[in-house]
């Protein structure tokens, strides 16, 4: 009974993604029409600061305007998205900074709550770009980030420092359609949600501080978008723990604004050793609004004890745009470690309103649900509150 | 005395010639702007010289055009409309007053009222057109009502009648967009997916002691039912009966009980409603279900404890989103039933006939 509700989760969303044929940042702004990263974000694969279009875009499409006068025109809000509400008269060097903190209320409600506020970034940016079509370009960001939670208290904390760097690269394009970049980045795979909690990040270890040092490559055409990374760790981690590998992922455009993708990645240090594959559908419907859709598989070994786990998840997250700058989520995560008959659901609806261009507000309800053969447990609830903000 | 009166007009008239002589040189000046496209500088030279300039409907039309080009229509509606009101209000009232076959060209002739009445018209049908992402219907309909009296006005006094057509067409383009506020009737099934907890209570014979059990069910449930939709809601009457499987453990220190893999079911009905304020289809609503649960957990002693509510009727909430491509939908709800701790919570499919 269990297996064929695990394939009518699986399923459904598929089969709902096989009828949008014609179905006229984050990754959610497909709805908007934007496919790549690369089009809003200096980074091909997005996270990181965003570009001069993409600050347009923020201001004058993903922003409310609720807080301008009403006959501002929208190209006066779009030329003081720039830094520090300038439009930037350099062409080469583009500053910017963000913030983004968190209060999080675990076991929301109940007698085990506790509450805190967390400062998950604080860093400042410059991008450099020369050459016709900015061809050349670097990127380096520096700034505060919190010691990772599952190293808290453990004596790796004492080997990172609070203050550093979790980006920085310099790239090249010989032409649009194909790049080369080298630094501290993101490994490219699956659908790069915001949320880092999220199953589809956790699972395969691509959180918020899994950035690695290493050579990506990235070609982009608007039917079809690919990207290789092969790394060596980040090297500001002790040389036992730094994930050397290779990732890889693909993205072919069906039908205009829909997305079908696969990822692959083999990452392993002295202690552990992580292989994944996931499959994944971005569909951009109409007025801003969209669906994502990842399923992946993770394999872990670890090597210094005769220990094998294989965990499957899924992600499903629909983007509601119920006005211009204000959106409703609804993400639906599943997670399953093969070994053991248990699995876990998290029902997150989430509200995010951009009351004006530099200002995100987010708040999120997750309801995370253990499902056992052995024993029933309540329901655990958590409520985040976001602000994040960026000049 | 008849000195001092003929030095008081000789004053008055100069410092009239001086003030004519500024408000002219300002208008010119207002004019260069426009050509210059500097808009900005055109409303902040009106807002400085705003005592002299609004006594001008030359001013005033520059000031208007100024809005106009920066789509601040509202603006520009009021300064055209305080032209009309300041320096054509006879003409206007007249034609207001007369039938469209008694006006000769006389009654305008003199004046821009045609000008100012197709500007009008325009401005409103802009506004009209232009914020149907962010102003509600209802408010909207006042610029669409306003243009098409504007558009009335005009061809009283004999306005070009393709720029008029032009116009009735872009208005016409956006009211296919709430033609029908009528509800429309169709059936349609349903397959969700589906989770819930039940709270069961055991209850021993002897003493009345109630132990609670958690029971965590997981199923699909497969329904239909009726609904009425037109362009801006949609509303249903839903009935789906969920098949799930449960695992159900004491929360109770008193008692061990555990059972796994309990044949549940449960049958839902209940009417619920959906705003498409968001877009035709993409669907935010609530619903409010009755359930009916039958359980088939054991009972560890027959002669010891006996179940509080073999079966129990229970009433909830689900806050749900639904996305139709085609006449199929992707729906997900999230709420709760009560007394039962724990959400329910929902993904699933929904086929319209």
């Amino acid at each position: 009974m269990f297996k064929k509700q695990h394939y009518l989760f699986l399923i459904l969303p598929i089969m709902m993604i096989g009828f949008t044929f014609d179905a006229h940042a984050y990754p959610n702004f497909i709805g908007h029409g934007y496919n790549a990263c690369i089009t809003c974000h200096y980074n091909p694969f997005g996270n990181g600061p965003i570009n001069d279009y993409g600050r347009a875009v923020s201001a004058t499409a993903i922003g409310s305007r609720g807080w301008y006068d009403d006959n501002k025109p929208e190209d006066l809000i779009s030329q003081e998205s720039g830094f520090f509400f300038k439009e930037s008269k350099n062409k080469n060097f583009r500053p910017s900074a963000a913030y983004r903190g968190l209060f999080l209320q675990r076991n929301f409600r109940e007698k085990a709550e506790t509450s805190e506020y967390i400062h998950m970034q604080a860093d400042v940016n410059l991008v450099t770009k020369f050459g016709d079509r900015d061809q050349f370009i670097s990127s380096f960001s520096f700034g505060y980030a919190p010691i990772p939670r599952s190293l808290q208290n453990t004596p790796a904390a004492d080997t990172i420092d609070t203050f550093r760097s979790r980006e920085h690269y310099i790239g090249i394009r010989p032409v649009q359609s194909f790049g080369i970049y080298a630094g501290l980045m993101d490994k490219p795979f699956g659908i790069r949600v915001s949320e880092h909690v999220a199953y589809s990040r956790t699972t395969p270890q691509l959180t918020m501080d899994d950035q690695a040092h290493g050579v990506l490559l990235h070609y982009n055409t608007p039917m079809f978008e690919a990207g290789a990374n092969v790394f060596v760790g980040n090297m500001a981690q002790e040389a036992d723990l730094r994930m050397k590998g290779t990732a890889a992922t693909f993205e072919v455009t069906m039908f205009e604004r829909n997305r079908f993708g696969l990822s692959y990645l083999s990452q392993s240090n002295t202690l552990l050793n992580v292989g994944a594959m996931a499959m994944h559908i971005r569909a951009g419907l109409d007025h801003g609004n969209s669906l994502l859709f990842e399923v992946g598989k993770v394999n872990k070994k670890a090597k210094l004890i005769e220990s094998v786990k294989d965990e499957m998840y899924g992600m499903f997250q629909n983007h509601i745009r119920a006005k211009r700058g204000f959106y409703i989520l609804n993400s639906i995560e599943y997670y399953k470690n093969a070994s053991d008959k248990s699995y876990r659901v998290r029902f997150g609806p989430s509200l995010q309103y951009f009351p004006m261009t530099r200002v995100e507000l987010r708040i999120d309800l997750n309801n995370t649900r253990n499902f056992n053969q052995q024993i029933s447990t309540k329901d655990r609830w958590d409520l985040m509150g976001q602000i994040h903000l960026w000049l | 005395m008849k000195k001092s009166l003929l030095i008081f007009i000789l004053l008055s008239l100069t410092s009239a010639i001086q003030a004519q002589d500024e408000t002219f040189g300002n208008i010119k000046l207002m004019q260069l702007y426009l050509d210059k496209n500097q808009l900005e500088k055109v409303e902040d030279l009106y807002d400085d010289k705003e005592d002299l300039l609004s006594k001008s409907w030359m001013a005033l039309e520059r000031l208007a055009i100024s809005f106009e080009r920066r789509e601040k229509f509202k603006e520009a509606i009021d300064t055209y409309r305080k032209i009309i009101i300041s320096f054509n209000k006879s003409a206007h009232d007249k034609i207001l007053a007369t039938s469209a076959r008694a006006i000769v060209s006389a009654d305008y002739e003199r004046t821009k009222l045609p000008f100012y009445y197709y500007k009008l018209a325009l401005l409103n049908t802009q506004l009209f057109g232009k914020t149907h992402e962010y102003t509600r219907d209802i408010d909207r309909k006042r610029f669409k009502t306003s243009a098409e009296g504007f558009i009335g006005l005009c061809r009283k006094v004999r306005c070009d009648e393709g720029d008029l057509k032009l116009l009735e067409d872009l208005l016409q383009e956006k009211i296919t967009v709430d033609v029908s506020k009528i509800y429309r009737r169709s059936w349609f099934l349903s397959l969700d997916l589906m989770s819930w907890q039940d709270r069961v209570t055991l209850v021993a014979r002897s003493g009345g002691a109630r132990f609670n059990l958690l029971g965590t069910a997981m199923g699909s449930c497969i329904g239909g039912g009726r609904k009425w939709e037109n362009v801006d809601y949609e509303i249903d009457f839903e009935g789906c009966l969920a098949v799930a499987s449960a695992t159900v453990s004491s929360q109770s220190t008193g008692i061990s009980y555990e059972q796994a893999s309990v044949p549940i079911k449960s049958f839902f009905v209940g009417p619920g409603f959906y705003t498409k304020s968001f877009s035709d289809n993409v669907l935010v609503g609530l619903q409010l279900p009755v359930k009916y649960r039958t359980g088939e957990w054991t009972n560890p002693s027959e002669e010891l404890y006996t179940f509080e509510r073999g079966t129990s009727i229970e009433v909830g909430y689900f806050l749900q989103t639904k996305i139709k491509i085609k006449n199929i939908s992707l729906r997900t709800r999230l709420g709760k039933v009560l007394p039962n701790p724990g959400s329910l919570w929902s993904i699933g499919a929904i086929y319209e006939f």
